[in-house]
């Protein structure tokens, strides 16, 4: 056989999470109830497909590994919770982030800075900060019994965040079996923790929360879109300090529980309102982008508010990356046949080759991807020498991928104009090559190899 | 042992392939020989024989008789800035007169002045101390002729000699040079090893040589004694002759297994070197190819264009034949008849063409009908015995099958017109009614099939199929408890169609056609317009998304090639790398027969490292050309030799998630 022999992939040892689907769109084999056809909604920033809903963001990544967190190397996984106060403080079930009041500093001094850069004066800023940053517990003095029907006073208000939390986190504690903790306790402690959220947060003045939303994350949003969209987590925080003083001493029999069984002594958890947020969000390579919009339809990227055409976004990916049909060509040839790329930029090609997904498997394949014409020529984007290939080469071998160069074949007969909608992909024929070393003296005794 | 290699670079001249050692650069530290120069000697050397290899076995050495050894020179210092070196060949030149002859006497004096020449292409120390070079002392015996019976004394020195490798390194390899004496010193000494290794003097006996002619005139080495027991792998016979390519006379040469004379006169290995692998037969990088090849025990030959098979002598088994052709085109090989076994075996496989499109054989059926192909690819994965497909298994296990009603007649209406991707369905099912064989039905009687629907010479008629549902197995289907419980999940949600009062309404097909259109025309109002309200709409709409299978059938847009299609139009294009080697294995060698080496293991292709990697159109070419033997590129630099090889590849499609 004059053709290479396909390896199988190589299990990853240690495999994290499960297997969700190949692609983030309902498939009709799946049991359970049919599952609506859902368009995803992606933004174009500065010439990035950003995707900012949570729930998209899940959708997105956690079928198919598309795109990547802008604050984490792959899924995006950042939280604004330290991983170490929530371990310690596990038995508080709470999807409200924890963090140590060091961190909350830095917030409030970010906030500060904002504030003044937006030329507010100091006793301003100070005074908007005091208003907001004000821990919200001085409701929480009273009974439990009084702070969950405020709660659900409040869920009737809506749009106010927090409380969904606080349900949520009320039926999972009743559940039986679940944590040896106090359940009841704690979530009667919970429900005073976060029973007061919503008032606070209503009673902040309209300006405050103008003055501070803008800076919520990395990009200018509209407050409202967070306030739809976003989790309840970031708006509120639980801050661990010390025990100051003794007004709190007062507080609740069930938190003092808490405190008794995790042995923190004089520490406890005060929810304030986070004045500076960090989001992370999804950022899709211009390849993923087209993929999910022109292969599954699923994806929206709008661009101020429109969203763009097909034939658009073709043309305007082509105009921010030059090569950009190319490229996408072998990554559309490549999710077809069911396998999922990568960027290869860490081993120097143009994409890396998964089974199923990153998590699960190595990647197999390391990814050259060219044009030519009909006659098999044509300007290459990454024209080789021996010595860049053996480089190459080895590169991929010591990472036990194998070197395959990708060609799309375009006909003599594809104009310029025709490469202007993705329809000429029908008409694009791809050779894959695999490029191996061959070692005269090791062969001789490994016969299979060839 | 291994020969030394690598680390001292022996730059060659440039002039066609000259192989005199114009310039021999040293690493620091390295081994003492070049990397060809180890490759000379090593094979003199007993525990190297290496299967295939050995005219000369390694025993015996010193049993053998006085006086019936001869000698054998390893020149180097052939020319320096033009001086040119031939001691051996001296009285020859005299003959053939108009050479130079004096500067036969003056090489060794001239070395030491002009010293290791100023690569000025060469980095790496060389240039260091090459003006304070001394003269070289001179190697005691250099003036031997070669082909000298040995007397006695000699002799015994000769078989008593270290037959140990010097020693590979001396310190730390160096990078630059720092003008230390510590560092000239080290230099010289690599230096004189080296030397002193290639002017190693060969003794064989003289009853083991096998007596041959260089005729440079027909560029072969005819055999003037019975041929040793290489010649079960080398050299062919023709016109009643015993002969070797120049190639295989040199390894021969080097190895001690044969005495090269040109008119009348024995050579020297150096000589040989120059003679032999100077004209258009064989470069000084496919000698170094071939000798490295052959010193690892591989049966190397020629590429023979007419050996390779076509894809449809293939098909239809005929190796046989086409190795009897041979056969007959293989005698007389070699000389300027190549050029025209070439033309031949390329009118040969162009005839072909035609027969082996309508065959539908995988590499030349591409252009012409995409389904075909479309098939073929499918159906070739599967093909390959011991391939480990497990991806595969999942793969549409029958093409035909998979694809249901509607989705067949799509697919074949895309291939069909390729680019516009129209659906038109092949059957009108509307018009086709299809009778219920199911257990509920009480009397079968189908009707006469309707005519135009039978080819012309089968006639239909009406039959009661109640015999037939008899013998049919209609009982209900057994599971197992897993897949009840399966069945009963899967059921909780999906809901029965029957059970869709809509449905209900429906008096036949045809509404309940234009009801599911209704349902999706409605369904797709969901769907943004800025996708599908568009000339060019995403190429899955949402209700068609039933399994991984479907989905990627779907958005599968892209076709795929092969390196072997439509090379026999690449292959009247000239120019640009060929295919030099049949490489077959070593531990063939034993069963190996010339008249019918069977397939070989690999062919390789010879190149410089500095020149530009192959095209996908010269690999397109040489794959073809090749036919089903892989390639694999070797790439000659300064004496080390890397191997590449690009092959065909189509990456399976995974469906088992």
């Amino acid at each position: 056989m004059a053709e290479a022999v396909f390896h199988a992939p190589k299990r990853k040892r240690r495999v994290y999470e499960s297997y969700e689907s190949p692609l983030p769109i309902p498939l009709g084999q799946d049991p359970g109830p049919q599952k609506e056809f859902r368009v995803f909604r992606a933004e174009m920033i500065d010439n990035h497909v950003l995707v900012r809903s949570p729930a998209d963001m899940e959708q997105l990544y956690g079928k198919g590994y598309f795109g990547k967190g802008t604050l984490s190397r792959s899924r995006p996984s950042f939280s604004v919770s330290d991983p170490k106060l929530a371990a310690e403080w596990k038995d508080v079930k709470t999807n409200m982030p924890i963090i140590p009041s060091e961190k909350y500093q830095h917030r409030l001094s970010w906030a500060a800075d904002l504030l003044r850069r937006q030329g507010q004066d100091e006793n301003t800023v100070c005074r908007v900060l005091e208003e907001y940053t004000r821990p919200l517990e001085h409701l929480g003095g009273e009974s439990s019994a009084e702070g969950r029907p405020q709660a659900g006073l409040m869920a009737e208000t809506g749009g106010l965040l927090g409380i969904d939390g606080a349900s949520g986190t009320m039926k999972e504690t009743g559940k039986p079996g679940l944590g040896s903790g106090p359940g009841p306790l704690a979530a009667a402690s919970f429900g005073e923790c976060t029973g007061e959220d919503p008032a606070p947060a209503s009673r902040v003045s309209s300006c405050v929360l103008d003055a501070l939303s803008p800076q919520c994350g990395l990009l200018p949003l509209d407050s409202s879109l967070h306030a739809r969209e976003r989790e309840p987590g970031p708006e509120f925080v639980l801050v661990e300090e010390g025990a100051s003083g003794g007004s709190e001493r007062e507080d609740t029999q069930a938190v003092e529980e808490v405190k008794s069984i995790k042995l923190v002594q004089r520490k406890r958890l005060i929810c304030r309102r986070n004045p500076y947020r960090i989001f992370e969000y999804l950022q899709l390579s211009l390849e993923e982008a087209f993929f999910l919009v022109y292969a599954l339809g699923c994806l929206s990227v709008y661009y101020e508010k429109e969203p763009l055409t097909i034939v658009k976004l073709w043309q305007a990916f082509t105009a921010i990356q030059p090569t950009f049909r190319t490229t996408y060509g072998a990554y559309h040839y490549f999710r077809s046949k069911g396998w999922v790329p990568k960027t290869g930029l860490k081993y120097g090609t143009d994409l890396l080759l998964y089974r199923k997904g990153p998590p699960f498997y190595h990647a197999s394949y390391s990814v050259i991807v060219e044009l030519v014409d009909e006659r098999f020529t044509g300007p290459l984007r990454r024209p080789f020498t021996w010595k860049s290939l053996a480089t190459l080469s080895r590169v991929s071998g010591n990472v036990s991928k194998e070197l395959m160069l990708c060609y799309l074949i375009k006909p003599s007969t594809m104009t310029d104009e025709d490469m202007k909608s993705p329809e000429c992909l029908r008409r694009i024929k791809v050779q894959e090559v695999i490029l191996s070393r061959w070692v005269s003296s090791r062969e001789r005794s490994d016969q299979d190899e060839l | 042992m291994v020969p030394p290699s690598g680390q001292c670079r022996a730059a060659h001249g440039e002039g066609g392939g000259d192989p005199s050692l114009e310039e021999v650069l040293l690493d620091w530290g390295g081994a003492s020989a070049p990397a060809w120069a180890g490759q000379r000697l090593p094979p003199s050397k007993p525990g190297f024989g290496t299967p295939g290899m050995g005219p000369k076995g390694g025993p015996g050495r010193s049993s053998e008789p006085l006086g019936t050894a001869v000698v054998y020179k390893a020149r180097i210092r052939s020319r320096y800035r033009g001086t040119s070196v031939k001691a051996g060949a001296r009285t020859r030149e005299n003959q053939e007169g108009g050479k130079p002859v004096e500067e036969s006497r003056r090489h060794l004096p001239a070395l030491g002045p002009l010293g290791v020449p100023v690569g000025g292409a060469h980095e790496e120390g060389a240039g260091a101390d090459c003006g304070q070079m001394e003269p070289e002392p001179e190697p005691a015996a250099v003036e031997v002729p070669p082909g000298r019976v040995l007397s006695a004394p000699e002799l015994f020195a000769a078989r008593s000699r270290s037959q140990k490798l010097p020693q590979r390194s001396h310190g730390p390899k160096d990078f630059l040079p720092d003008g230390s004496e510590a560092q000239a010193l080290r230099l010289r000494q690599c230096r004189e090893e080296l030397w002193q290794l290639l002017a190693e003097e060969r003794v064989e006996r003289l009853g083991s040589l096998v007596a041959a002619e260089w005729r440079p005139e027909e560029d072969f080495v005819e055999l003037k004694s019975p041929a040793g027991k290489f010649w079960q792998t080398m050299g062919f016979s023709e016109q009643g002759h015993q002969r070797l390519h120049p190639e295989e006379a040199l390894y021969l040469l080097e190895c001690g297994s044969i005495q090269l004379f040109h008119q009348d006169l024995p050579l020297s290995i150096q000589e040989a070197y120059q003679l032999l692998l100077t004209g258009d037969t064989v470069t000084f990088l496919q000698y170094q190819v071939f000798s490295h090849l052959k010193r690892l025990g591989y049966v190397v030959r020629r590429f023979q264009p007419s050996s390779v098979l076509s894809p449809y002598e293939r098909q239809l088994n005929l190796d046989g034949y086409a190795q009897h052709l041979e056969d007959g085109t293989g005698k007389r090989k070699r000389s300027a008849s190549s050029q025209s076994v070439n033309k031949k075996a390329k009118a040969l496989e162009d005839s072909l063409l035609p027969i082996s499109l309508a065959a539908s054989s995988p590499p030349a059926s591409v252009q012409n009908s995409q389904c075909s192909m479309e098939k073929a690819q499918e159906s070739k994965p599967m093909k390959g015995p011991g391939v480990p497909f497990q991806l595969l298994g999942s793969l549409e296990p029958c093409p035909g099958l998979a694809r249901e009603g509607q989705g067949c007649g799509e697919e074949s209406g895309k291939a069909e017109n390729g680019v516009k991707g129209a659906r038109k369905p092949r059957w009108n099912f509307e018009q086709i009614s299809f009778p219920n064989m199911a257990s509920d039905s009480p009397r079968i009687l189908l009707p006469a099939p309707a005519p135009e629907l039978l080819p012309a010479n089968v006639a239909g008629r009406e039959t009661d199929a109640e015999s037939w549902c008899q013998k049919l197995n209609q009982r209900k289907e057994k599971l197992s408890q897993r897949e009840r419980e399966q069945q009963a999940v899967a059921q909780q949600f999906r809901e029965d169609v029957n059970a869709d009062p809509e449905v209900q309404r429906c008096s036949g097909w045809r509404e309940y056609k234009e009801l599911l259109q209704r349902r999706h025309l409605q369904k797709s109002q969901s769907c943004p317009s800025h996708l599908w309200g568009q000339p060019v709409t995403p190429l899955l709409s949402p209700g068609q998304a039933d399994s991984p299978a479907t989905v990627l059938q779907h958005i599968s847009v892209l076709q795929t090639t092969h390196l072997a299609d439509g090379g026999a139009r690449l292959l009247e294009k000239p120019g640009g790398l060929d295919i030099s080697f049949d490489v077959y294995q070593a531990d063939a060698v034993a069963t190996f027969r010339k008249n019918s080496p069977g397939k070989p293991y690999a062919r390789m292709c010879i190149s410089g490292f500095d020149e530009p990697v192959p095209d996908l159109c010269s690999l397109k070419r040489l794959t073809f050309q090749s036919g089903d033997v892989p390639l694999i590129f070797a790439l000659v630099d300064h004496g080390d030799i890397s191997f590449y090889s690009f092959r065909d590849f189509t990456l399976p499609k995974d469906l088992e998630h």
